[in-house]
């Protein structure tokens, strides 16, 4: 009876895990500067994932807990030095670099928390739920996601010019 | 400039970075610890317990004379 439980709790987490796994890889590739850092960070994101998912009581949709995993997960290892940062995510394989140059650089201006702000807005995230996910106020996640602004803007303006 | 400007480009690198990534339930599987039979996931909770009650047990039988 509770090997049957686990066996479908794991099935359903693998389940949500495949349909979602999207967003960690699109995380791994903003953060880190190499093939094998993402996929070591891939592997831990998983592995942490799996450990906290009993914790998960369905209060908030799947994909806000898992980015607010992952997120926790890729800020302890970046503390970690032997994984790059990566400072101008990487070029998508077989893609004009032209594609994808605007969020490249516009993800190169900023640190690892803003660039999880960023990301989240971009994400279609409310102000509310990205300051759950990222464990902040409402008016910190508004005042910083100002400031990107500003940032981004003064960086293009210039660019422009 | 607005945000909003980025999101159709961080749509593309996500996607797109999504679908050259995506992995199948089997190799997600393998990510995961190993499942452990009931037994073993019994005598690991409780070993430590286990080891504690077999030492003073052997204190009893040894020093009970004393």
């Amino acid at each position: 009876m509770i090997v049957t439980l686990r066996m479908a709790n794991r099935k359903k987490f693998l389940d949500q895990l495949h349909q979602y796994q999207g967003l960690l890889h699109s995380l791994c590739r903003s953060y880190f500067a190499n093939a094998e850092d993402r996929e070591d960070a891939f592997q831990e994101i998983v592995l942490q994932l799996w450990k906290s998912y009993p914790s998960f009581r369905g209060d908030s949709v799947i994909s806000t807990w898992m980015y607010r995993v992952a997120l926790q997960t890729i800020f302890n290892l970046l503390r970690q030095y032997r994984f790059t940062f990566a400072t101008l995510p990487e070029q998508l394989e077989g893609q004009d670099s032209k594609d994808t140059e605007t969020i490249r650089v516009a993800l190169s201006m900023l640190n690892p928390e803003d660039r999880a702000l960023l990301i989240l807005y971009l994400e279609g995230y409310q102000y509310r739920e990205i300051a759950d996910i990222n464990l902040m106020t409402v008016t910190n996640v508004s005042t910083r996601l100002n400031r990107i602004r500003q940032k981004l803007r003064a960086l293009f303006q210039s660019e422009m010019i | 400039m607005k945000l909003d400007e980025l999101k159709p480009d961080w749509q593309h690198y996500a996607l797109t970075t999504a679908t050259q990534e995506q992995r199948s339930l089997d190799r997600l599987d393998a990510l995961l610890p190993a499942q452990q039979s009931t037994f073993n996931q019994w005598f690991t909770s409780y070993s430590s317990l286990l080891r504690n009650a077999a030492m003073y047990a052997f204190i009893i039988i040894f020093c009970g004379g004393c």
